[in-house]
């Protein structure tokens, strides 16, 4: 199925954008297998420890088809086990709401669609490689990529097929070395198109509202 | 030295033992069209076939209603469906079974639309591209276009964004509603879910035929077990289609004869015993019996299948048999107890048993192939069962002794039934009434040909029928226009005529058609002329204005490169077999099917023929369309309920009256032959009139309805009537005797026992069958008694026998 390497991407695209779900002061290791796993097992083994948390982000597109970089600005807002809210504010605004097994999304031109996890291939494999990343499992994502893991510290994310590798280039996170949460998320395309997003200002174990995962309304 | 009755019981013994051993490996066939009449309409039931609607069984999935029901599908719900899917998949049993379209579809079918665009959009597409090429939409659509790409799913959505960017496919995908016709469905991640989100529907084809009961148990065994192993907690299925009908018909049948048949056997037997006060009688009259299995046997060897149905039947008219063997018994008891069988009875059995045999004669001309093989068993079995009783009876009963002259009679009070003036008066006008009654129904009588009729109506099913059309919609009947032929180009032109035509409609809401998909040959040849009428007018222009809005909404001026080169490359003409393997399989598999039939000429070759349907609301709106297209577009067959019913009641209408007619006037033949007057020819046929007045006068009191089983019922109550008459006139012109009137008398109450339980039987076809016996031998029966010896009362017969 050539379109599945691109909706597993949209999972680690998001999956990225919430992998701060770590404490800190993790130590790891150089570009070792005994040392990658033992990033990820503490990765795995910390990330409960984290009820909720809240953070601003910051997209930028370089798309060849676009005259220049496209910059989109938001927050994410993440209470476990099972709500997030991703909301574009500036300069075009949209949500997507994740709840349970269900969803809104919705933008400042068109009504609100709802639509359940079992119902949206894109939806539920992001929410399912989410949560079990959230909870501990990298086992899904890798049987479809490589891992690295270099200083600073960062995983790069490689492909494994041919088909993958001709809609996905690589992933690299990088990772605030102190926190464990993910800075800065790239999407490199083969033909040269990037993604680039930037978290910031992390809310750790908030006191978040129902109705951020509830309503798809827009701020 | 061996005797002549030694032989001939060594002879019975082996042709019956024959019979069995024969009977035995009878190949039975329960192909429904062996009950339907006429060949044209079997000609529709088998492009029914062929489209594969027989077989079809859907499947809604349900989780009960919510106070506040959510439209976004439950997840069991959507799991119970994969499963049964699945599970349903790898059965052999199912052919296809369709319950979620491909992961991905949408990508793959906006990438097939999207290249075959040309040649799908017809003028008014061309018209609504023109609209969205207008700058002020073009802006607003990349616009938005440029807000997607920014979105999480910009990823996977941005090469079909610069490969169309204005939503040209989303047109023609609009269009692609029609493959839905009536249904009212969402597809929801590949799922068929219901506008409230509560039911998900799946379809399977059966791999065997569903209208065999066998095939039905083991189809729903089968289904049974995946839909145990498969639903989630809450979740429930409703199955409609043919074969719940199948199951509910077996199983009425089945419970009716296992409530019925011994209730029967016992009434008859208990009867008989009664009467006769002798078991060894008792097995003399049972002797006819004896001539089932060689019957059987013969009629296996004519038609190499024999259906089911005529076979059931059939066994069942041999009982008639068993009245040769009652009059033989009681015309040779006391009189001739040696065994020998008087003139006068031999002459009054003859005659009986030509009548009877001309009528089934006369059944063999009808349309309905069920019919046609009952007639001939029954011809068969008759005729055997009439050399049985001929032959062994006498020799049996006298070395038995069971002829002796102080038995029991049924009938002891002679002066009733006398041929003196004995209230002569009041039978007759009792009889005419009853005629001028039934006459004066007669023509209000209609001929119900929905063979629905006898279907039997359980209530679960009904529930289910009705549950379904309330939430996937098809509330009204369906007609299906068939195009048929060998050149798959010729029937894709036909079905293209056929949309076209229904298009120009004022209300063509609820057609189903691949035509917007497939769109014939022709039409594909005009669709790209003018597509490229409007690659060279419709797009000067355009390349500068697309790029214009695209620096203007954020895009280089390339960005959508793509699409231009898409909308100025050659387009590509399509087959159904570039759409058969894609993700709208199921609803095209529905409508086009391509098999292989063995040719007329040539052992071995087998002939390609194509099939496209169209279905259409078969309601009054449509009605003259239908007609129309039936009568104008040669190679269109309309398969719809309403005209099938009028083909049906045609067929049934002819047959009922060509028959009547026929035998009626062989009867006659026979009787004036035989008499050669026409006073004993009226009191021979007074029974059989009397039958039928009072058939008429119960089916207009019971709804006014005559179907396929009381012609065939009618038939037979014919041949026993007459029967009787004759018994009766040639005892009044030999001087009535006690024991004739007894001989008919336990004739008529062992017929209405055996059959007249049937009366009480839940399934239509069985209880029109006990009902229509019961009345017509309930009226002849007395006719005969009553009625026949005052017809015959003034023309100077000899006197009563004491």
């Amino acid at each position: 199925m050539k379109y599945l390497p691109l909706l597993r991407m949209g999972v680690l695209f998001i999956f990225f954008s919430l992998a701060g779900v770590f404490p800190p002061g993790l130590a790891f290791g150089v570009e070792s297998g005994g040392a990658l796993e033992n990033f990820l097992q503490k990765v795995e083994e910390s990330s409960a420890a984290i009820d909720s948390f809240s953070c601003d982000f910051t997209q930028i597109k370089q798309l060849a088809i676009f005259a220049g970089p496209v910059e989109f600005s938001g927050q994410l807002s993440l209470r476990r086990p099972d709500k997030l809210r991703w909301e574009f504010v500036d300069p075009l605004p949209s949500v997507i709401v994740l709840n349970g097994n269900r969803g809104l999304k919705c933008t400042d031109r068109g009504p609100v669609t709802k639509f359940n996890l079992d119902g949206d291939p894109v939806m539920r494999m992001v929410a399912s490689q989410l949560w079990a990343w959230s909870s501990g499992s990298y086992r899904e994502l890798r049987d479809d990529f490589d891992f690295k893991l270099l200083p600073g510290p960062a995983l790069v994310f490689s492909p494994r097929s041919k088909e993958t590798a001709s809609y996905i280039g690589r992933i690299k996170v990088v990772f605030d070395p102190d926190h464990l949460q993910p800075l800065e998320v790239e999407i490199n395309e083969p033909g040269g198109d990037r993604t680039l997003l930037y978290f910031s200002n992390y809310r750790r174990n908030l006191a978040l509202k129902d109705v951020l995962f509830s309503e798809c309304r827009l701020r | 030295m061996i005797s002549r009755s030694l032989i001939i019981k060594i002879v019975v013994l082996l042709v019956t033992l024959a019979g069995i051993y024969f009977s035995m490996r009878i190949e039975l066939g329960e192909d429904a069209l062996d009950m339907l009449p006429g060949t044209s309409l079997q000609g529709d039931f088998k492009l029914l076939q062929q489209l594969g609607m027989v077989n079809r069984i859907f499947i809604s999935l349900e989780l009960p209603s919510a106070p506040d029901p959510d439209p976004v599908p439950d997840s069991g719900l959507l799991a119970s469906a994969r499963a049964l899917g699945e599970d349903l998949s790898l059965s052999p049993l199912f052919a296809e079974v369709f319950y979620q379209l491909p992961e991905g579809y949408q990508f793959r079918l906006a990438a097939e639309l999207r290249q075959y665009l040309p040649v799908l959009a017809d003028d008014g597409d061309l018209r609504r591209f023109e609209a969205l090429m207008a700058p002020e939409v073009l802006r607003e659509k990349l616009a938005e276009a440029f807000q997607a790409l920014n979105s999480p799913a910009g990823l996977a959505m941005k090469r079909q964004i610069q490969g169309d960017p204005l939503g040209f496919t989303s047109v023609i995908l609009e269009k692609l509603s029609t493959l839905r016709g009536a249904l009212r469905l969402n597809i929801h991640d590949g799922f068929f879910i219901s506008n409230d989100g509560r039911h998900c529907l799946i379809w399977a084809e059966s791999a065997i035929p569903l209208t065999v009961s066998g095939n039905a148990v083991l189809v729903n065994q089968r289904l049974e077990e995946a839909l145990a192993r498969s639903l989630k907690e809450r979740v429930t299925a409703r199955i409609v289609g043919p074969l719940p009908h199948t199951l509910a018909n077996a199983g009425t049948i089945r419970s009716d004869l296992a409530r019925l048949l011994p209730v029967a056997i016992v009434a008859l037997v208990t009867f008989l015993l009664l009467f006769l006060r002798d078991r060894r009688a008792l097995l003399l009259v049972a002797i006819p019996f004896l001539a089932a299995p060689p019957a059987v046997a013969l009629l296996a060897g004519f038609y190499g299948k024999v259906s089911a149905m005529a076979l059931g039947f059939g066994i069942v008219l041999l009982g008639i048999g068993v009245d040769f063997a009652v009059h033989i018994y009681l015309g040779a008891r006391g009189i001739h107890s040696t065994g020998k069988i008087s003139g006068d009875l031999r002459g009054s059995l003859f005659m009986a048993f030509f009548t009877t045999i001309a009528v089934f004669a006369v059944l063999l001309l009808s349309s309905v192939a069920a019919h046609r093989q009952m007639a001939l068993l029954g011809i068969i079995g008759l005729t055997w069962a009439f050399v049985l009783a001929w032959l062994l009876a006498p020799p049996l009963g006298a070395q038995s002794g069971v002829f002796t002259p102080n038995g029991p009679l049924f009938v002891k009070e002679m002066r009733l039934f006398g041929q003196g003036s004995h209230q002569r008066w009041l039978k007759l006008t009792i009889w005419l009434l009853l005629l001028a009654a039934g006459l004066s129904v007669w023509p209000s009588l209609r001929y119900n040909g929905d063979l629905r009729a006898l279907d039997v109506p359980v209530q679960a099913v009904s529930d289910d029928e009705r549950a379904f059309k309330g939430i996937w919609g098809g509330e009204g009947e369906q007609a299906f226009v068939v195009a048929v032929g060998r050149e798959q180009d010729t029937v894709l032109n036909l079905n293209d005529r056929v949309y076209q035509t229904l298009a120009r409609q004022e209300k063509s809401s609820g057609v189903q058609s691949l035509a917007v998909l497939l769109p014939g040959p022709d039409r594909q040849v005009e669709n790209l002329a003018r597509w490229r009428e409007f690659q060279k007018t419709g797009l000067a222009g355009f390349e500068r204005e697309l790029r214009q809005a695209a620096i203007a909404t954020g895009f280089t001026p390339a960005a959508f490169q793509p699409f231009l080169d898409w909308l100025e490359s050659e387009p590509e003409s399509l087959a159904p077999g570039d759409f058969l393997d894609g993700p709208l399989r199921p609803f095209i598999y529905s409508l086009f099917r391509e098999f292989s039939e063995k040719g007329a000429i040539g052992k071995g070759e087998s002939v390609e023929t194509f099939l496209a349907a169209t279905i259409v609301p078969d309601n009054p709106d449509n009605k003259a369309v239908l007609e129309r297209l039936s009568s104008e577009i040669a190679g269109v067959t309309v398969l719809s309920n309403s005209r099938w019913r009028r083909q049906v009641e045609e067929d049934l209408k002819r047959d009922i009256v060509k028959l009547s007619t026929v035998a009626a006037l062989l009867v006659i033949m026979i009787c004036a032959l035989f008499f050669r007057s026409p006073r004993p020819v009226l009191g021979v046929l007074a029974p059989v009139t009397s039958a039928l007045a009072a058939m008429a006068l119960f089916a207009a009191f019971t709804g006014g309805e005559l179907n396929i089983m009381h012609a065939l019922m009618g038939i037979m109550v014919i041949g026993l009537s007459v029967d009787y008459g004759i018994f009766m006139v040639r005892a009044c012109l030999g001087g009535i005797d006690h024991r004739t009137l007894s001989a008919v008398s336990i004739c008529a109450v062992s017929t209405l026992s055996g059959f007249g339980v049937l009366g009480f039987a839940e399934h239509p076809a069985l209880h029109a069958l006990g009902v229509t016996v019961l009345v017509g031998i309930g009226a002849a029966w007395p006719t005969a008694l009553l009625v026949t010896p005052a017809l015959l009362a003034s023309s100077g017969n000899r006197e009563e026998k004491p």
